[in-house]
């Protein structure tokens, strides 16, 4: 049988599973909700950051991508980088962030958000796991140039280009598709329900120009896992009606410090010898995006704080979102930069605790459900030492599904 | 005719077709295995030390709108520095959150048993203990109701924090969750099984750098600290259980190799020493010996002669980078574990 041969019969076979699983109607697809601790068709980093001169963040910063194959087949992925870098207004070269327009633009320049994707394609074979910083992509694959894996898989035609600015933020995508044809698919395991084989983590890692310590901070990529529903065209459906993924949970919770709090601890004898102070950022990322027309047509949602202190005390507070927003807790609810930060609700001088429970929800649409995804980094401030800084990346926590779907719609696969 | 297969073909072909034939059938069986993104009816850290140079801070919080009781049970798996075998040493304590309510406490110094801040009395959770240094163990809790028995409201989430005083460093990881997921008969035998509780994972997925492969930015050294903890437990009769875990490895050149290692309560060591502690360049988790930056470890547990219900493990694991700064590193999970786990909570009396 020759190549093209098995790839129809393949398709058959594909045809004929899906004609079955629909025919055995969208009951996978129920309340399934998207996580961080399994693999998925679908593989979302929401926060991607490189400034390897430090012009940013003030320490050179990258972002190390592991991403995994846990199927025993070989499995296509179609992935996009998300280019939310900021620029001045009046300077287009520079590209600043809402905190630093004052500081990097020109006088009366103001930083100007910017939403472009590069998309990429690759391989991977059985069980496979590749590693790259964000700042140098993966030209050459580990089985690539004649190099075969035991089976005699390849990462034929695989290649991660870095990405396109430095300094970059924003996110990546990835999609499991047929290592075929490039289309999307639904997973080859039996062991998840098919639900998908990817899965992954990212570490962002600050290094001082002249070596010394490392800060890393680490999150697992959140997984939309696939039903058995996937009619392969290019618009992917996450939940809902007819969905074929996951869809995005409806309300998340993130348990924090509110910021400015001191963390006291190593106590000994009753008192404690280490103090640090807490800030927390966030990342939101939309659940639809459009890689089709290239521009931001399904992204951003009004998002709705409800955050409870210890004493059950709840306040409220909301902001609007287009593509992409990092952003510290404080400056939710007050200007950009910190001097006004000890009057926002988030704040520990307003709320009088420590720790606060915040929950997240994004404004439903007619259309779509607007559903986001959310990561948060915790940064603890040394006040023994000089104001160093130390951090921690987590997944945040989430509840519900909503009815309604969201989309991501593809380029054209060719 | 499948010989003219190209390989990959013939695989994706094979797994199509299992995917085809098995999922009517496991379809039906989808779980809800443990999680860290979702409130649960029991929460667990599997990774709590408080010793010379490391404390940890424990955020628990109350996701519903009505009050909650917590028993908490503390587990002491540092060696016994006579046997070096796991304490295995059990306190347990209570305590009560409002609706939304999140609370925090500091290891070393735990929560006092009269509010400190001026707040009500019943806006306190209550009294949890300080723990001595050379704590090395784990903290289950679990929702019960006014009678002091485990109820099935999915309530709770929570973060885990340890802090390096000399270096500074800070990990974090979120608590696992297992969430009550049917009839919860509400004894003190809590079964961890997919008809009580989420069952503990059949195969968990551990995406990692090699011992002492270069960090790709920093190229500094990584290394990896690993915590096994058994998911059965019997609290009532204090037997520790063991699990026997067998390990592959896959390289990026898609290389297999393979392990085994046995925990007893709990473990918390490097990578390489579950298969190499004298010489780590030669164990299947080095550098040296894969070649390549980063594995996939596949770790599945299987039953062992101590315990009849079931062999589940959980898995936290600590990367290093440099001078001691790690950052925490959350597996993924395949699939429901086939045997259920129990844990058997103290009887009252």
């Amino acid at each position: 049988m020759s190549s093209m041969t098995a790839t129809k019969f393949i398709r058959a076979l594909w045809g004929l599973a899906l004609g079955v699983a629909t025919l055995g109607g969208p009951t996978t697809a129920a309340n399934a909700t998207i996580g961080s601790d399994a693999s998925g068709a679908i593989l979302i980093f929401p926060k991607v950051v490189v400034d390897t001169s430090g012009v940013l963040f003030g320490r050179p910063t990258d972002t190390e991508i592991q991403i995994t194959n846990t199927s025993n087949s070989i499995v296509g992925v179609r992935c996009y980088w998300v280019n939310a870098t900021g620029h001045c207004s009046n300077a287009p070269n520079i590209a600043c962030t809402p905190e630093t327009a004052s500081s990097r633009c020109p006088t009366g320049g103001r930083c100007v958000e910017s939403w472009t994707e590069t998309d990429f394609r690759f391989r991977l074979t059985k069980r496979q796991p590749i590693s790259f910083n964000a700042a140098d992509g993966l030209t050459t694959f580990p089985l690539s140039g004649g190099a075969q894996g035991p089976g005699g898989q390849t990462n034929a035609d695989s290649s991660i280009p870095p990405v396109p600015d430095d300094p970059f933020i924003g996110e990546l995508k990835c999609v499991q598709v047929n290592p075929d044809d490039f289309r999307p698919t639904i997973g080859f395991n039996p062991a998840n329900n098919a639900a998908g084989d990817l899965a992954g983590h990212a570490t962002i890692v600050s290094a001082p120009r002249l070596g010394g310590d490392v800060d890393a901070r680490k999150y697992n990529a959140i997984t939309l896992k696939s039903t058995t529903v996937n009619n392969q065209d290019d618009t992917l459906v996450l939940g809902g009606p007819d969905a074929e993924y996951d869809g995005c949970p409806n309300v998340w919770i993130l348990n924090h410090f509110f910021d400015g709090a001191i963390i006291q601890s190593h106590f000994s004898g009753g008192s404690p010898t280490l103090s640090q102070t807490a800030t927390t950022d966030i990342t939101v990322v939309p659940c639809s995006e459009d890689f089709l027309l290239q521009e931001n047509n399904l992204g951003g949602a009004t998002l709705q704080f409800l955050i409870f202190n210890e004493f059950e005390q709840r306040f409220s507070s909301s902001t609007r979102f287009t593509c992409f927003r990092e952003v510290q807790l404080s400056d939710i609810d007050t200007r950009p930069g910190t001097f006004d930060n000890a009057f926002s609700i988030f704040s520990v001088a307003v709320q009088g605790t420590l720790s606060g429970q915040t929950r997240i929800r994004s404004v439903q649409q007619a259309d779509r459900a607007n559903g986001i995804l959310v990561v948060a980094e915790r940064l603890l401030t040394r006040r023994d030492d000089g104001g160093v800084v130390n951090s921690s990346a987590e997944n945040v926590h989430f509840t519900g599904s909503r009815d309604r779907s969201d989309f991501i719609v593809l380029s054209p696969n060719n | 005719m499948l010989h003219a297969l190209r390989i990959g073909h013939a695989r994706t072909t094979a797994s199509l077709s299992l995917v085809f034939f098995a999922c009517p059938v496991l379809c039906t069986v989808a779980g809800a295995e443990i999680s860290t993104d979702q409130p649960g009816a029991v929460i667990w850290f599997p990774k709590v030390v408080h010793d010379a140079d490391r404390d940890t801070i424990l955020q628990v919080s109350n996701t519903t709108g009505g009050r909650i009781s917590l028993l908490c049970l503390y587990v002491n798996g540092a060696p016994n520095p006579l046997t070096g075998e796991p304490l295995w040493q059990v306190i347990d304590f209570q305590i009560a959150l409002t609706r939304q309510q999140p609370t925090v406490w500091v290891a070393s110094a735990g929560l006092g048993p009269r509010p400190s801040d001026g707040r009500p009395e019943d806006l306190h959770p209550g009294l949890v203990p300080p723990l001595a240094e050379g704590f090395l163990g784990e903290l289950r809790c679990v929702v019960i109701d006014e009678g002091e028995v485990p109820s099935s409201r999915n309530a709770l989430v929570g973060e885990a924090t340890i802090i390096e005083r000399t270096s500074g460093a800070v990990q974090k990881y979120p608590a696992f969750t297992l969430r009550s997921v049917g009839v919860n008969n509400r004894d003190n035998v809590l079964a961890l099984d997919d008809r009580e509780y989420s069952s503990c994972p059949r195969i968990l997925v551990l995406n990692h750098f090699y011992d002492q492969a270069p960090d790709p930015a920093t190229a500094s050294p990584v290394s990896t600290t690993v915590t096994f903890v058994p998911c059965s437990a019997d609290f009532d009769r204090a037997i520790p259980t063991t699990t026997n875990l067998l390990f592959d490895t896959f390289n990026e050149f898609e290389q297999r190799l393979s392990a085994s290692f046995e925990v007893t309560c709990f473990a918390d060591l490097p990578l390489t020493w579950i298969d190499s502690r004298a010489d780590p360049t030669r164990s299947v988790f080095h550098f040296a010996m894969q070649g390549t930056i980063v594995g996939q470890t596949r770790i599945r547990p299987v039953p062992t002669r101590s315990i009849k219900p079931g062999s589940g493990v959980i898995l936290v694991a600590e990367e290093s980078r440099g001078r001691g700064r790690t950052t925490a590193l959350k597996p993924h999970f395949v699939g429901g574990a086939l045997q259920g786990d129990v844990i058997i909570l103290p009887s009252a009396f």
